[in-house]
């Protein structure tokens, strides 16, 4: 009889042990909170909000016409973060951000936002943006002053003929070690970084990018590659002697 | 066995230099300092949100803190004269320090928060094991008695 009970009683002390580490485990990862992969999000809208009409008639800019985006950060690192998102202005020459090295673009700044955003939040801001200062030397269009929001950046990049420039936004955050801003963010020992970037054309005047689009009835039967082709060809200060070639076309 | 270790050594102590090399390289690359108070800020909130505050009191804290930060972004604009711009520093000061004593007040009370539902969990676990132990203990009794019961019913049946 006593033999019988010491052996329930060591069943039951089996059962209450395993018990006890199996509940104590849950109430372990219960009570821990979860790391998983921490990364930002970054992203660029439209002036609809969508992926796509990012230039209102063309992407051939003219200084003074307005362009609206909305930039979008996600911060999923788990803790608040400062965020700092730099705009750029390259052309094709300058060098990309590289991920490989973690290194951002060379070309100049001409605009940066910060913001301090929480664990899971998104923060999305209107970026608007204009070309205030171009000029054409010869085959080549130079950008001097672009307007990002309320800041001016005062820079000198020039393409030829107004091809392939591009808005470079690059996302910084700042290191709690060292109070420095640091291009992208580090997370387990990994360095990792986050850019996007937008291209554009530019010229000084808009007469032949309306006539590329919304050609007059009289012209509607020429052929509108030949026109865009003389447009690309020829530049805006010989508009006058683009329209002349379309009529002759028209009539013969 | 040296010619075999040579290489060895002479990789490793390359690998070493490289890795030193790049590591040096991303952090040379990082530019431009923030105010030593916004850092202590988000030090200090960044605490108080691992200590276990709950949302709401961090997006609090991270309001204030991107108030003041509209604030410095507002002082240094070159149209700013210097009175507005003396007064809104000082304000972004101050907003720094509230921020960063709220946060070490919520820090505080969300730790101790934290230590009570650690504790409470832990010993619902002791409790959840204890209550198993007694059900599967009564059980068993019930089995035995119920056993014991069939077999004191047994007839002997002779064939």
């Amino acid at each position: 009889m006593t033999l019988l009970r010491q052996e329930n009683r060591r069943t039951l002390l089996v059962v209450f042990t395993t018990c006890l580490v199996v509940f104590e485990i849950f109430a372990y990862v219960a009570t821990t909170p979860m790391q998983g992969e921490r990364f930002f999000q970054l992203y660029v809208l439209g002036a609809n909000k969508l992926t796509e009409d990012y230039y209102p008639t063309n992407p051939t800019l003219i200084p003074g016409e307005q362009i609206n985006w909305y930039v979008g950060v996600s911060n999923f690192m788990g803790n608040v973060q400062l965020v700092e998102i730099r705009v750029k202005l390259a052309n094709m020459t300058f060098g990309s951000p590289d991920d490989v090295h973690s290194a951002p673009s060379t070309a100049p700044e001409i605009g940066l936002f910060d913001r301090f955003i929480n664990g899971n939040e998104t923060w999305e801001f209107p970026l608007v943006w204009t070309i205030t200062s171009a000029v054409r030397i010869q085959d080549t269009i130079r950008i001097d002053e672009i307007r990002v929001g309320n800041q001016t950046g005062h820079i000198n990049v020039s393409s030829r003929n107004g091809f392939n420039f591009r808005i470079i936004l690059e996302l910084w955050t700042l290191d709690g070690a060292s109070n420095e801003f640091q291009y992208g963010w580090t997370t387990k020992s990994i360095h990792r970084s986050a850019w996007l970037q937008v291209w554009f054309n530019a010229t000084t005047s808009r007469s032949l990018g309306q006539l590329t689009y919304s050609t007059p009835s009289s012209l509607r039967q020429v052929d509108n590659r030949d026109i865009h082709a003389s447009i690309l060809l020829m530049g805006d200060d010989l508009s006058f002697r683009i329209i002349s070639h379309c009529q002759h076309k028209f009539q013969s | 066995m040296s010619r075999v270790l040579h290489p060895i050594v002479i990789f490793i102590v390359l690998l070493s230099i490289g890795t030193f090399l790049r590591a040096w390289d991303i952090h040379a690359q990082s530019f431009g300092s923030i105010d030593a108070g916004f850092g202590l800020a988000l030090t200090s909130i960044r605490q108080a949100e691992s200590a276990g505050a709950t949302q709401a009191q961090i997006s609090q804290l991270v309001t204030d803190l991107n108030e003041a930060l509209n604030l410095k972004i507002q002082a240094q604009r070159p149209s700013s004269s210097n009175e507005s711009r003396a007064a809104m520093l000082a304000h972004v000061d101050q907003l720094l320090n509230d921020v960063r004593m709220r946060a070490d007040t919520v820090q505080a009370s969300a730790s101790q928060t934290t230590l009570k539902n650690r504790v409470v969990t832990y010993a619902l676990g002791a409790i959840a094991a204890i209550i198993v132990t007694f059900v599967y203990s009564s059980l068993r009794k019930i089995w035995s008695a119920y056993r014991i019961k069939r077999t004191m019913q047994m007839r002997v049946i002779v064939k």
